[in-house]
């Protein structure tokens, strides 16, 4: 189980308006995901961590020489080195 | 994380971080910390075991380093059989293991020859092994990746990892694997 309370969409949006609408858009035209994932829900705590991250997450997914599906590939990778289940 | 690949391709995935993770912890424990340089004749310092000569190498060893040799070549443009398999040759049955590990699964598959030399530096980076991660670089700039294109990688290497330590830590359930696993 999560070890705090993961916010609401509505409650992170009070603090991060712009931030949300972007991830929501983002991962809904990628993944298909409806909803504002759970890491999200977690960094909207503390609101400038999860814009910040977010960032940083449009940073990495900038047009460069890797293909989407590479990134993918790393980021399991790294995953998966790291016995990381989420 | 399929985005069209199927399970076959998954599995590759998987290999490589189970091939690179593994040899780079063995070429820690041989005291291999840092890339080589080329020609070397003796252990360089901080090194734990010593080195089985190629010349005087024999029979079951011999092939592998021939195997070694033909395949760094064009992978790494070297003449030599590096550090690491002389290290572990002192074992031939296991360099031999080894060896057949690394030639069958750092092949081209359904994922690219390429991308899994991009999946070994990320591992090697991960584990800690400048002496493999340091090969897997060279590799890649010999395909044509300079410094942008590495710390392009890099930078989601980074990007993930952060994010593991967070779910992890705080131990969030995944919400999102249902939509990565069953996506298009």
């Amino acid at each position: 189980m999560t070890t705090i309370r993961l916010l609401d969409e509505e409650e992170i949006r009070r603090a991060a308006p712009e931030t949300v609408d972007q991830i929501l858009a983002a991962e809904k035209a990628r993944w298909g995901i409806p909803k504002l994932a759970n890491i999200w829900r977690c960094m909207g705590h503390q609101p400038e961590y999860l814009e910040v991250t977010w960032k940083k997450a449009k940073a990495v997914r900038q047009p460069g020489n890797l293909s989407n599906l590479t990134r993918e590939m790393i980021a399991s990778a790294v995953s998966a080195a790291n016995g990381c289940r989420y | 994380m399929r985005m069209g690949k199927g399970e076959r391709a998954v599995t590759e995935l998987i290999s490589i971080v189970d091939l690179v993770s593994g040899l780079s912890k063995a070429a820690l424990g041989a005291g291999l910390y840092a890339p080589e340089a080329e020609g070397v004749t003796l252990p360089p310092p901080g090194m734990i075991l010593g080195l089985v000569d190629e010349e005087s190498a024999k029979g079951r060893v011999a092939k592998v380093f021939g195997e070694i040799r033909e395949r760094e070549a064009e992978r790494l443009g070297r003449d030599s059989v590096p550090l690491f398999w002389r290290a572990i040759a002192h074992r031939p049955l296991y360099l031999e293991a080894a060896w057949n590990r690394s030639k069958i699964l750092l092949a081209e598959g359904e994922i690219s020859l390429k991308e899994k030399e991009i999946l070994g530096y990320t591992v090697a980076a991960n584990v800690g092994s400048h002496y493999f991660g340091h090969e897997h670089a060279t590799a890649l700039r010999r395909m044509g990746m300079d410094d942008p294109a590495l710390v392009e990688v890099l930078a989601v290497a980074d990007y993930f990892e952060g994010l593991n330590r967070v779910s992890e830590g705080m131990d969030i359930e995944s919400d999102i694997a249902p939509y990565r696993a069953y996506e298009k």
